[in-house]
């Protein structure tokens, strides 16, 4: 168990509406008898804030760390290196995404409150870990202290990876386990933990959920990893607001939810519980959302004893479509059902069509089950099956363009380039990048110093000379960052054009001290952003006009919770 | 032996002709030179006595029945052992069904390899095919009906039916435990062999498709090789492009190659083709487990399935 | 950058990636011992389950010297079960690429967790060592 727990908070260069005060939050967190010290580190992705960071972490390996800051993939990827260098062990550092639970989900004035909340929480969790045993383990650990052999989790792993020792006792085999945690929320007496799945620790959390004080409902929203986790953070991004007072919670799968940790929920006070999770389309080697919806059936009985309305507790199927999709062109379909016999998540239907005047059978895609991954595109012989943002197309049109260092260009692409406030110029030399991308045909190309905020996306709009048909971004990290885009070229008539991004970060941290060598390669990423343009493009577009449904249905459900009114339990 | 199933074969063709049961024979007959017996489609009864069968009976007949995909008479076809294989095989594509099919069996002595003749006018002897003396399946493993008394054996076997004992006369399977014996020697060949090898086939492929159009693997709707969409590579007949072909096709029938063998059969400048298809299915083999295709219709393809933990690691 | 130099001895190979979205960024500083670092070039696809074999092909047809793909560990497939697809068609591809003459060192397939950047980086180096002792690839090679 960490002794102490320090706080890094990223002040992010970020052109956002909300800002959040971070010396004020650092004060109200000093406070706090859990947290040993608070840092704010001037933007955490920058090759300073990196070095600062890793200072920072040196002789801390006793320490827990809450990093909180953007949600980014590639921040975790970055800062992982600097951890593990120092010792410290993996599950005693969290990653808290701030920016999108806070700045970006959140309207009204108590972000900083709600900050300061979340953060306690994430302490509050890992202040509980225990058991480094189990870190190193790569699948479900068992804690035989516990285990009275019920073998439920037997009975209930989707691939039966587990069996019975010498002392009849249920054993995983690591190479079959898939760490999906449908065990985890299968045991009884909760003594089955995944290395990033530990039942103390969530419990712990869940109990320190107490929400603002308001009479906005408390919900715990359990999001399942591969699907509604990155659905949800798109959805924010793309500028849905959460309910005040929810809470997100991430599991591997919907069938890692233990009823123990709904009762717990509700015993703590919470409002509702929502369990987020597919509907169609699970993940085939999981079934996890079969079996969460029997737990809540189960569960019916345990609420009613403790006097819980049965709405309380609900399962949310995910309702729209993730990725961008997968299209089948009916005259190269040969009705072979190999995509069909490989899909993951049992997204293809079939669907008789006239083709050339004979009636052939061909497929077509469940588009709430598909969720983009590409399976049945390579293994489509015919080629007919096309993932829209990685179709054959773009995929070689990109290999050719990084084998031969050429690609070609027209007037009408443009490209943006962001020098993150002059902190990337030391860097990358972007004069020499404007005049080459120039050279090389780029209708347009614009420098801006802060493209992640609305304003500069009126500028850039100014710039234009004409609406370019493709425009690639060169700016900081990808994740979300696109997305977020999206809202704010739609505002600048910008919508209609087609946008690729590449992180210019990225490539200058390859060459940290060679700013030459650094340009040249982000010419080259942005090189191979534009061949993955497709010339004749298929693609959907999102319906952007309205409420999205997944706002619709996380309305409806928290106004069902309001009318419920306040759970009995909860501390006034 | 080969004149008591010609009269089999035209007795059950007159029957199922004259009481409409099928619109279409498929077959052979005796073509221009002896050791000639190309295709035939039969769709009148009073042609019927042009069905054919012997030694030299060769083609593949199952890839035929794609041009009647959508045909609303039901169409009758002739298959030998590794014939049938490729029936099977499209009945798994979901290009045929059973239902509009009458497959008659027939037994199989071996065919002769046509390439050793030597006297166009007079004939000779002549030895087996290499893959009929490698043959596991001389007998049909799919049949609705069957001639020659030949046994319709879902499983590798020996050879059944009146023309067995001429069968085993010839050796037919008896070489089948070394059907890799050429796959392995050229495996042991040195990296720069191999190339300066692959690139001499790719030089002499003329991209003509016959291993392709005579495949009952390849049967797309419309092949990518065909399209002029995509992009995957050039038409000409170049060397890089052709080597890209034979190993895309070698791919896509990947664990659904039947080892009828036609492909190599066809082809006019004599690329050794099935020690490609026959690599693959050595390695499925032996990563994946054995496999034979075109025999199970329930069993998915090993490239459309998978084992959680494998011998398979890199 | 000129990969094809006339002067062999200033050959450097190049190594093109066909990586999948939860495989680690490429994003670590470039140190001079790096061998493979400044000659790897990738491309991301959402899943090693929707990496073609043929893409293979095609880098080779455009110059690559050597082929890396990457995807999740098995069991760990942000798709579930795409990267078990993929563990059957390399196996394929590439013992059917070396029955043909592409040495096995110019064909990796490697299973690397979204944490394991070093181990990426490893991956680069030891394939640019190895294929610099065997020279550029002359197989499938575009000749134009």
């Amino acid at each position: 168990m960490p002794s102490s727990v320090d706080v890094v908070l990223c002040h992010c260069q970020e052109d956002a509406p909300t800002q959040l005060d971070l010396e004020r939050l650092t004060e109200k967190l000093n406070k706090n008898k859990k947290i040993s010290s608070v840092h704010i580190i001037d933007h955490l992705c920058s090759i300073e804030g990196m070095k600062e960071f890793s200072e920072l972490v040196q002789g801390e390996e006793e320490s827990g760390l809450v990093v909180a800051a953007c949600a980014s993939e590639t921040l975790r990827q970055r800062l992982f290196p600097h951890i593990r260098k120092v010792g410290i062990v993996e599950q005693t550092c969290t990653f808290f995404p701030i920016r999108e639970f806070d700045l970006w989900s959140y309207r009204g004035e108590n972000v900083l409150q709600s900050a300061r909340d979340r953060i306690k929480i994430a302490v509050s969790k890992l202040r509980k870990c225990t058991d480094v045993g189990n870190w190193s383990a790569h699948s479900a650990v068992i804690n035989y202290l516990k285990c009275d052999k019920c073998k439920r989790c037997m009975e209930e792993c989707p691939v039966d990876a587990y069996s019975l020792n010498a002392d009849g006792y249920p054993e995983v085999n690591p190479d079959l386990c898939q760490r999906c945690g449908i065990c985890v929320g299968s045991c009884p007496v909760q003594c089955i933990s995944l290395p990033n799945l530990r039942i103390e620790e969530l419990s712990t959390e869940i109990r320190s959920i107490k929400g603002d004080g308001s009479k906005e409902p408390t919900l715990l929203t359990f999001c399942c990893e591969p699907l509604t986790y990155p659905a949800l953070m798109e959805e924010i991004a793309l500028g849905t607001a959460l309910p005040q007072n929810m809470r997100v919670i991430k599991v591997p799968c919907m069938g890692a939810v233990n009823a123990a940790l709904i009762s717990d929920a509700l015993s703590a006070g919470i409002d509702g519980v929502l369990l987020l999770g597919c509907d169609q389309g699970s993940c085939q080697l999981r079934k996890g959302s079969l079996l969460a919806k029997k737990r809540l059936e189960n569960l019916k009985e345990t609420l009613q004893r403790m006097r819980f309305e049965n709405e309380r507790v609900q399962y949310l199927g995910w309702p729209a479509q993730t990725g961008e999709g997968v299209l089948v062109d009916p005259n190269l379909c040969n009705g072979c059902l190999t995509c069909q016999t490989v899909c993951p998540f049992d997204a293809v239907t079939l669907t008789q069509k006239v083709i050339k005047g004979k009636e052939r059978f061909v497929t077509e895609r469940n588009t709430s089950a598909c969720r983009s991954c590409g399976v049945c595109v390579a293994s489509c012989p015919s080629g007919a099956c096309q993932s829209l943002g990685s179709t054959d197309t773009q995929l070689l049109n990109m290999l050719d363009t990084i084998c031969s260092d050429t690609v070609k260009t027209t007037s009408s692409d443009a490209v943006v380039l962001c020098d993150c406030n002059g902190k990337l110029e030391p860097y990358i030399d972007f004069k020499q990048l404007q005049n080459d991308l120039s050279k090389q045909g780029f209708g347009q190309v614009i420098i801006e110093h802060h493209l992640c905020g609305e304003s500069s996306w009126h500028e850039v709009s100014t710039q234009f000379n004409s609406l370019p048909a493709h425009g690639v971004i060169g700016a900081c990290a990808k994740d979300f960052f696109g997305s977020r885009m999206k809202t704010y070229q739609k505002n600048v008539a910008l919508g209609s054009v087609r946008w690729a991004i590449t992180d210019l970060w990225e490539q200058s941290l390859i060459h940290p001290t060679d700013r030459e060598k650094a340009t040249a390669l982000c010419l080259q990423a942005i090189h191979t952003a534009l061949a993955g343009f497709v010339n004749h493009h298929d693609s959907r577009s999102k319906d952007s006009s309205g409420e999205t449904q997944f706002q619709e249905q996380i309305r409806a459900y928290a106004t069902i919770i309001s009318n419920l009114g306040p759970n009995p339990f909860k501390e006034s | 032996m080969n004149q008591q199933l010609t009269t089999e074969m035209r007795q059950i063709a007159k029957r199922l002709l004259s009481s409409h049961t099928v619109g279409t024979i498929i077959g052979w007959e005796k073509g221009s030179r002896w050791y000639l017996t190309p295709p035939a489609f039969i769709t009148d009864e009073n042609e019927i006595d042009r069905l054919y069968y012997d030694q030299f009976a060769v083609n593949n007949l199952a890839i035929y029945l794609l041009d009647f995909r959508h045909s609303d008479k039901k169409v009758a076809v002739f298959v030998k052992g590794c014939d049938s294989r490729g029936i099977i095989r499209l009945i798994q594509d979901h290009q045929l069904k059973k239902e509009q099919l009458m497959v008659i069996g027939i037994p199989c002595a071996g065919m002769f390899d046509k390439t050793k003749v030597i006297d166009p006018k007079h004939p000779h002897e002549l030895p087996l095919l290499n893959k009929c003396l490698e043959c596991r399946y001389p007998n049909p493993v799919y049949a609705d009906e069957v001639l020659g008394e030949v046994s319709v054996l879902p499983e590798s076997s020996r050879p059944t039916g009146i023309s067995a004992r001429v069968a085993t006369a010839h050796l037919v399977g008896t070489r089948s435990d070394q059907r890799f014996e050429r796959v392995e020697k050229l495996d042991l060949l040195p990296s720069e062999e191999k190339v300066t090898l692959w690139r001499a086939y790719a030089e002499k492929c003329l991209r003509c498709y016959a291993c392709r159009n005579i495949c009952p693997a390849c049967n797309c709707e419309e092949c990518i090789f065909d399209s002029h969409k995509k992009p995957w590579t050039t038409k000409a007949a170049l060397p890089f492009a052709n080597g890209f072909f034979a190993v895309t096709r070698a791919m896509h029938t990947a664990g659904r190659c039947t080892e009828c063998g036609e492909c190599e059969r066809v082809c006019p400048v004599g690329i050794p083709l099935m020690s490609l298809n026959q690599r693959l299915i050595k390695t499925i083999n032996n990563s994946f487990g054995s496999y034979d295709a075109g025999l199970d219709l329930e069993l998915p393809p090993p490239l459309s399935q998978f084992q959680l933990a494998e011998k398979t690691e890199v | 950058m000129d990969f094809q130099s006339l002067d062999s001895s200033n050959w450097q190979p190049l190594l093109i990636g066909i990586i999948c979205e939860n495989s680690p960024s490429f994003a670590m500083p470039f140190n001079p011992t790096d061998e493979g670092y400044p000659n790897f070039r990738c491309i991301r696809v959402p899943c090693a389950g929707r990496t073609n074999p043929q893409y293979i092909l095609r880098a080779f047809q455009k110059g690559a010297d050597a082929v890396l793909i990457t995807g999740c560990p098995p069991g760990e497939c942000h798709y579930t079960s795409g990267n078990y697809f993929a563990r059957r068609r390399f196996k394929l591809m590439t013992e059917l690429l070396e029955f043909m003459g592409i040495e096995s060192e110019r064909l990796y397939v490697r299973w690397i967790k979204s944490t394991e950047g070093e181990k990426l980086r490893e991956t680069v180096n030891d394939m640019a060592k190895k294929v610099k002792r065997l020279g550029p690839n002359k197989l499938f090679k575009e000749e134009l």
